[in-house]
C-alpha cells in the first residue's frame, strides 16, 4: 500500500503543480503582454512625432499632449531613454534622437540598421522597438523599457519560487495526512490478505476430511453418482485452495537467489508428457545461468501457471523462451491460439476468463497469481495476440 | 503393522484411522499429546501418522521422542514443505501435505516402510550409505529425499526441487564433496561438486 500512498502523494503534488504552473503562466504572460503594449504606446507616440519628443511650447497649457503621459510632457522627454535613427533609400543614416547613455551612439546606429526588417518587437530583453515608415524614410525607434519590466520581472520571480514553495508544501501536506487518510485502506488489505491466507490454510484439513470420508463411504456401500459430485467438486476446491496465495509480500527471509533457468528446466520437463499426450509440439529455449533475486517457490509457482496455461490452452504449438536483456530476465512463453489480434490484458485479473477458456477446467486466478508475483518482484508483465499467436512476457 | 494416529481435529482422526483400518492396519487414535504418549508407553508401534502440532509442539516435542525411540514417524502438515521444514535438528521420516487424498497417505506410508526395511538401515547403527557417503538416518533424512538420492523420486513430483534443496545443504554440512544438480529430461540427480 506504500505504493499507493506514494503514487497518490506524487500525481496530487504534480496537479498542484500543473494548476499553478497553468494559473501563473497566464498572468505572467498577461502581465508582459501589457508591459509590450505599454512600450509599444511609447513607441508609437514617438513615431507619431516623427521620431522624437519634441520641446513643449512656452506658453503650452496643459492637456493631453503636455500632461504626464503626453507626446508633449517635459517628463516624458526626459524620463524615457530612446534613439531614433532614419534611412533614406540609398541606405544612409541620419540620427533622429538620442536619450539614451545605455547605449553608445555607434552601436545605437548598428542596432538600428540591423532591424530595418523587422516592425516591432523586443531586442536584449528589455529594448522594445518600432519600425516604420515617414516621408519617404525608414525609422527606426528603440526604447529602454527595462525599469518598467522590473515589476513584471519581479511578480515572475516571485510566481516561481511561490509555485516551488506551494508544491513543496502540498507534498509535505499530503504526507502528513496521507498516512491518515490511508491507514484504513491499508488496514483493509492487510485484512484481506490476512484472510485469503487463513482462508487457503483453513479448507486444507476438511478437504483432506472430506475427500478420505468420501473414499469410505465408497469402500463400504460402493461408488455412486453422489460421491462422485462430490469428488468432482473436491478436485475444484482443491485446485481453488492451491490458487488462493497472496503473492503480494515476499518474506524477507525467503529472498534468494533464484536459479531461474534451473526452475524454467525443471518445471517445463515435468510438464513435457502432458503436452506429449494432448499433441501439443512444446520447445523450450533457456538461457542457462540466469538467476533472479526473489522468493523461489513463488518464481516457480508463477512459470508453472504459465505453462499450465499453455498446456490448457495452445492450438498446436507452444514455447517458452528465458533470455537476458541489458541485465534483466526475459520469460517469454508463446503458443498457437484462436482468439482474435489485441492486448487481452484482462486475463491478469482475478477470476476472469476468456471466451477460448469456457470448456476448460479453471478458475481464473493462474495468471492473477503470475501478474501478483511479477509485481511482488518489481518486473513487468505484458501478454498480446498477433496472428494467431498469443505471447506471454514477464521481465524480472 | 500396528500404527498410532494423532490429531487434535476429531474428525480427521476418524478418517484416518478409518482408512488405514479398511487397510487392515491396525490403528489407535490419541487426539493429544498426553494421550499419544501414554499410547507410545503402553504399546509398541511400527509408524505413527501425526499432525504437526502435536508432534512438533512444545518443549517436549513427542517428535523428538519417536525419532529417538526409532518409531517410523509421518507428519501431516498444513504449511508446503520446504527446506527449513526439512533441514531442523529433527524432522520426521516423511511430511505430507493438507489437503491429500488417501492414496497419497498410504503411499506415504508405504515408502516409509520399504525404505524403513529395505534401504535406510545399513548397519548396526542405522546409518544409510549412499554413493559411499553416509548420512544419519536416526533424525536427519526423509523418504522423499532418499528416493532423490537413489534416482527412485518420481521426476514429476512437485517438491522434487525443495528435496534437492535440503539435500544441497545436508550434503554440503557433511562435506561429502557431493551436490544435487538438475539434469533435463532426467531429473535431480547427485553430482560431483566439481562437475
Amino acid at each position: 500500500m506504500n505504493k499507493i500512498r506514494i503514487k497518490f502523494v506524487i500525481y496530487s503534488a504534480l496537479s498542484v503543480f500543473v494548476m499553478l504552473a497553468v494559473l501563473l503562466t497566464v498572468i505572467n504572460v498577461i502581465n508582459f503582454t501589457m508591459s509590450a503594449q505599454d512600450a509599444d504606446r511609447v513607441t508609437a507616440m514617438i513615431a507619431a512625432e516623427d521620431g522624437r519628443f519634441k520641446e513643449p511650447k512656452e506658453d503650452a497649457q496643459l492637456d493631453g499632449r503636455t500632461g504626464p503621459m503626453g507626446p508633449e510632457s517635459p517628463e516624458m522627454r526626459r524620463s524615457v531613454r530612446y534613439y531614433t535613427y532614419r534611412f533614406s533609400k540609398n541606405g544612409e543614416s541620419e540620427q533622429v534622437a538620442y536619450n539614451i547613455t545605455a547605449v553608445d551612439e555607434k552601436t545605437a546606429a548598428k542596432t538600428a540598421a540591423s532591424l530595418l526588417d523587422e516592425k516591432t518587437g523586443w531586442i536584449n530583453t528589455t529594448y522594445r522597438y518600432r519600425v516604420y515608415r515617414h516621408d519617404g524614410y525608414d525609422y527606426v525607434t528603440v526604447i529602454d523599457f527595462g525599469r518598467e519590466l522590473l515589476p513584471a520581472f519581479r511578480v515572475l520571480t516571485i510566481s516561481v519560487v511561490g509555485a516551488a514553495v506551494c508544491v513543496a508544501l502540498s507534498v509535505m501536506f499530503l504526507l502528513a495526512v496521507g498516512k491518515k487518510l490511508f491507514e484504513p485502506l491499508e488496514e483493509a488489505e492487510r485484512k484481506q490478505k490476512s484472510f485469503i491466507k487463513e482462508a487457503g490454510t483453513a479448507v486444507k484439513v476438511p478437504l483432506t476430511v472430506i475427500g478420505a470420508d468420501t473414499e469410505l463411504i465408497e469402500r463400504r456401500y460402493g461408488s455412486s453418482d453422489e460421491t462422485k459430485s462430490i469428488r468432482r467438486q473436491l478436485k475444484k476446491l482443491t485446485e481453488l485452495e492451491k490458487q488462493l496465495k497472496s503473492a503480494d509480500l515476499i518474506d524477507d527471509e525467503s529472498v534468494t537467489v533464484c536459479d531461474l533457468s534451473e526452475i524454467v528446466t525443471s518445471v517445463s520437463d515435468s510438464k513435457s508428457a502432458a503436452f506429449e499426450e494432448k499433441g501439443i509440439r512444446f520447445t523450450l529455449d533457456a538461457a542457462p545461468g540466469v538467476n533472479v533475486a526473489g522468493d523461489a517457490e513463488m518464481l516457480r509457482e508463477a512459470v508453472s501457471e504459465i505453462i499450465d496455461n499453455q498446456l490448457k490452452f495452445a492450438l498446436g504449438e507452444a514455447a517458452v523462451r528465458l533470455s537476458t536483456e541489458n541485465g534483466a530476465a526475459i520469460l517469454t512463453a508463446t503458443n498457437g491460439t484462436d482468439l482474435p489480434d489485441g492486448r487481452p490484458e484482462q486475463i491478469f485479473d482475478r477470476f476472469t476468463r476468456l471466451q477460448n477458456s469456457i470448456d476448460k477446467p479453471g478458475n481464473g486466478l493462474g495468471l492473477s497469481y503470475v501478474k501478483d508475483a511479477v509485481k511482488a518482484h518489481n518486473g513487468r508483465y505484458d501478454a498480446f495476440v498477433s496472428d494467431k499467436v498469443f505471447t506471454l512476457r514477464i521481465t524480472l | 503393522m500396528k500404527i498410532l494416529v494423532a490429531a487434535e481435529d476429531r474428525d480427521l482422526l476418524a478418517c484416518c484411522s478409518g482408512l488405514l483400518r479398511s487397510e487392515n492396519t491396525d490403528a489407535d487414535e490419541a487426539f493429544d499429546k498426553a494421550t499419544a504418549s501414554e499410547f507410545l508407553s503402553q504399546n509398541t508401534y511400527d509408524m505413527a501418522v501425526i499432525d504437526r502440532k502435536i508432534a512438533c509442539g512444545g518443549s517436549d516435542r513427542l517428535l523428538a521422542a519417536l525419532r529417538g525411540a526409532d518409531v517410523l514417524t509421518v507428519v501431516m502438515t498444513e504449511n508446503e514443505v520446504r527446506a527449513s521444514m526439512l533441514t531442523a535438528d529433527v524432522i520426521p521420516c516423511e511430511y505430507i501435505v493438507h489437503p491429500f487424498t488417501p492414496e497419497e497417505l498410504f503411499s506415504a506410508i508405504a515408502g516409509v516402510s520399504d525404505l524403513a526395511g529395505r534401504e535406510t538401515r545399513v548397519g548396526p547403527d542405522g546409518r544409510i550409505k549412499i554413493r559411499g557417503f553416509t548420512i544419519d538416518n536416526r533424525a536427519s533424512v526423509t523418504s522423499s529425499e532418499i528416493r532423490l538420492m537413489t534416482n527412485a523420486l518420481d521426476r514429476n513430483d512437485p517438491n522434487a526441487h525443495v528435496y534437492a534443496a535440503s539435500v544441497r545443504e545436508k550434503l554440503k554440512k557433511l562435506n561429502t564433496g557431493v551436490t544435487v544438480s538438475y539434469v533435463k529430461n532426467e531429473g535431480y540427480r547427485l553430482v560431483s561438486e566439481n562437475e
